[in-house]
């Protein structure tokens, strides 16, 4: 466990020093800068678009870090050749993955805190706004780890762009699932069931999403705080395991 | 015998079946350095990496000194420099071998083997800023991090200038002297003529020969006799015969070891 | 030993999974759309004035019925809407009076900025200052405000009869009885109708007689 997380801790250093992921930080600056101008163009409630941007933006390091950084990982140090040191060290091939996943998660850790604080900063002056984002972040840290751990699968098993593709796809299907699963279930068709069953496969990120429940002030299951974390490890081990296997398994 | 290898085969199974490796055996003396000679595509990496613990074997067997080397163990007692070698490129030389010796759990030399590849000066720098020759260089000082006893190097002088060669020829030499088994493949013969104890020859998967490379077979002697240059290929035990013969009627210009021709080993295997 | 993790990992997956299917979610009330400020929507708009007006109009409508019984109603963004509408269409006088009716109700203050609003695009409109009267008095309990601007409405052609009177009425309250007198004698004196010419002077010589009063 100790080699995994060192060896995690490079891989991190690695990619967080990567231009990739300066582009997503000052994409969150820009996300940031452009609430100033909609607060100053649009009508509403004081502080409404720094709430609904700080929210946004801290989903979108969930979802960006697992698209644009964690697909690469395996893929593109299989087409750089700079899988064999890594492969040549005595790890298994669950800790490798695991480590990679494990670097995946440190930077969309700091990436949700970093902006999560700026946003923060920025609501102050209309409230003190504080539980809402530490929920919502919390929840999308789980959101990433479930989403880098997808990624990481179709990093094992493609090429850079397919698994930077797929990936954003898993997170296109899992985020029209719940209304497709609603809608179905209202007509009452023998639908609702089939869907319910790929339920079990396709990862449901609209449970990661308490967003208009935070926003408005709504009640929400506090079940969620939990099931999601629980949800999410679950489904990162098993997609582990499954990496691993195809990993030890491909002629490299 | 630090490292054996008893009939090894190995069948690539993408689109196109690959029998890259059909069978070979092999075994290493501790202390000695042996090179792996053959064309392109003659198995030479593939035989690496099953040694390297990437690549499983469909069948035969391969122990460095008695572990399998898939096993942490076996892998701890081997250091290894991969064909065109790339790593992490954000990282600096200094902190990507203070990482390799954390990641492995093993004490950190990093000054010393720093020194040993000559990159003090760009310790501090990128990976990513390094020319060919630095790569080759700080990946050579990962392979010694924790000081195994074999070393197995894939190719550590394709790629190199004259000058980048010669200084990886140095290390390989000063690996020697400290008392190391070094495994190294190659497609030239000659950089393992200068370097190594024994060679194996292998093409398309199949071992032809094992040289021993320290007492050449065949000199070339070139002389005069009533004015005019001969040159001619003798056998080692001919050699004094030959020796005698022209200083009774001409004059010597020149005796050296006869360059080992790949072409020609290789043709004498298919025959 | 390692591949045991699997079993609890896959439980874990239909366990929650399952949970996820139970757990039912409320639907925020009203999704709000962002709607652009007036001025900005002004220069986007071009030629279709008057059905972004409308659209905005009926934004403001279905958000004030949405959000109507909540604690925390949202006013500021109610006033917004108004003032997006009357910005984009400054000419729809009911809008103005629509949106202080409605405002009305948490801010009567921000009714009365919209009905400066409206006075700047419709200054001949009686309506606007007899609104911002009767807010004055009714909900700020302020009759002499109150009654200069009913004196302003009074002197804005249309206005029915009662607006001198009420401006007359709080010029009264508040003590100022030549005012009082000034705002009956202007309508005495313009109006056609013999019999409220009566009306008006019965009262015109009441006040004339308190005033006396007050003097002496
Ligand atoms: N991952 C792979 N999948 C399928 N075939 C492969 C793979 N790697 C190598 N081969 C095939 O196996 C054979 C041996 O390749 P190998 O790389 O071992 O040769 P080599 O001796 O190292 O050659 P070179 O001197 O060019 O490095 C070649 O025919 C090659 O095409
Ligand atoms: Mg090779």
């Amino acid at each position: 466990m100790k080699e995994t997380i060192n060896l995690s801790i490079g891989i991190f250093n690695e990619y967080f020093r990567d231009k990739i992921f300066y582009f997503i930080f000052s994409l969150s600056l820009l996300l940031l800068l452009s609430s100033f101008i909609l607060q100053e163009m649009v009508v509403g409630e004081p502080g409404k678009v720094f709430k609904d941007m700080a929210l946004n933006g801290i989903t979108l390091f969930a979802v960006a870090v697992p698209v644009f950084i964690t697909s690469q990982m395996i893929s593109n140090q299989i087409q750089r050749k700079s899988i064999y040191l890594i492969l040549s060290f005595p790890f298994s091939y669950s800790s490798i993955i695991t480590a990679h996943l494990l670097a995946a998660l440190y930077i969309i850790f700091i990436s949700i805190v970093s902006y999560g604080l700026l946003a923060f900063a920025l609501i102050l002056p209309f409230e003190v706004w504080v539980l809402p984002i530490i929920i919502h972040a919390f929840l999308s840290l789980f959101l990433g780890l479930l989403l880098s751990s997808w990624a990481i699968l179709f990093s094992s098993v493609t090429t850079t762009t397919l698994s930077a593709l797929s990936t954003f796809i898993i997170y296109m299907v899992g985020s029209t699932f719940q209304t497709a699963l609603e809608y179905s279930q209202q007509s009452g068709n023998p639908m609702y069931f089939v869907l319910k069953i790929i339920g079990y496969i396709v990862p449901n990120t609209t449970v990661f999403d308490l967003k208009p429940e935070l926003i408005y002030r709504l009640n929400f299951s506090k079940s969620i705080l939990w099931l999601a974390p629980i949800y999410s490890i679950s489904a990162a081990i098993v997609l582990i395991a499954i990496s691993s296997f195809i990993l030890s398994r491909r002629e490299l | 015998m630090i490292l054996e290898i008893e009939n090894v085969k190995k069948t690539y199974k993408g689109k196109k079946k690959v029998e890259a490796l059909k069978g070979i055996s092999l075994s290493l003396k501790t202390g000695e350095i042996f090179g792996f000679v053959g064309p392109n595509g003659a198995g030479k990496t593939t035989l690496i990496k099953i040694i390297a613990g990437i690549l499983r074997p469909d069948s035969g067997k391969v122990s460095i000194m008695g572990k399998s080397p898939f096993s942490p163990e076996g892998k701890r007692l081997r250091g290894f420099l991969p064909e065109n070698p790339q790593t992490f490129r954000n990282l600096t030389g200094r902190e990507f071998l203070n990482f390799c010796a954390n990641v492995l759990g093993k004490p950190k030399e990093t000054d010393r083997l720093l020194k040993m590849v000559g990159l003090e000066d760009a310790a501090d720098r990128k990976i990513k800023e390094y020319s060919k020759g630095m790569l080759q260089r700080i990946m050579l000082a990962q392979s010694l991090i924790g000081d195994p006893p074999l070393l197995v190097y894939d190719e550590p002088l394709s790629g190199l200038d004259p000058i980048g060669r010669k200084e990886v020829k140095e290390i390989i030499k000063e690996l020697k002297n400290q008392g190391k088994t070094v495994f190294f493949s190659s497609h030239i013969i000659e950089d393992v003529e200068e370097l190594v104890d024994r060679a194996a020859i292998i093409n398309e998967g199949r071992k032809i020969k094992v040289l021993e490379l320290g007492k050449p077979a065949n000199f070339t002697v070139r002389y005069f006799i009533e004015g005019k240059l001969f040159t001619e290929k003798v056998n080692r035990e001919k050699l004094w015969e030959k020796i005698f013969y022209i200083r009774e009627n001409g004059e010597i210009y020149e005796i050296k070891p006869t360059e080992i021709q790949l072409e020609e080993l290789l043709n004498e295997g298919n025959n | 030993m390692k591949k045991l993790i699997l079993i609890p990992a896959i439980l874990g997956i239909f366990f929650s999974v399952d949970e996820f299917y139970r757990i039912r979610r409320e639907k925020p009330p009203e999704s709000i759309l962002y709607v652009p400020k007036g001025k900005y929507v002004k220069v986007m708009v071009m030629n279709f004035r008057e059905i972004v007006a409308d659209y905005l109009l009926a934004r403001a409508l279905v958000y004030f019925g949405a959000h109507f019984y909540e604690k925390a109603f949202p006013y500021k963004w109610l006033y917004n809407l108004f003032d997006a509408a009357t910005t984009v269409d400054p000419f729809n006088r009911e809008a103005f009076m629509m949106g202080a009716r409605l405002l009305t109700v948490r801010d009567v203050h921000l009714s009365i900025k919209l009905l400066k609003k409206g006075m700047k695009y419709h200054s001949n409109y009686w309506k606007f200052p007899e609104m911002v009267g009767f807010i004055y008095f009714f909900y700020l309990k302020d009759p002499a405000k109150a009654a200069i601007w009913y004196d302003k409405a009074s002197r804005l052609p249309g206005h029915p009869p009662y607006v001198p009177s009420l401006a007359s009425k709080f010029y009264t309250e508040a003590g100022k009885y030549r005012a009082a007198i000034r705002v009956l004698y202007n309508f005495y004196i313009t109006t056609k109708d013999k019999r409220l010419k009566a009306i008006f002077k019965k009262d015109i010589e009441r006040l004339q007689k308190r005033l006396m009063e007050v003097e002496r």
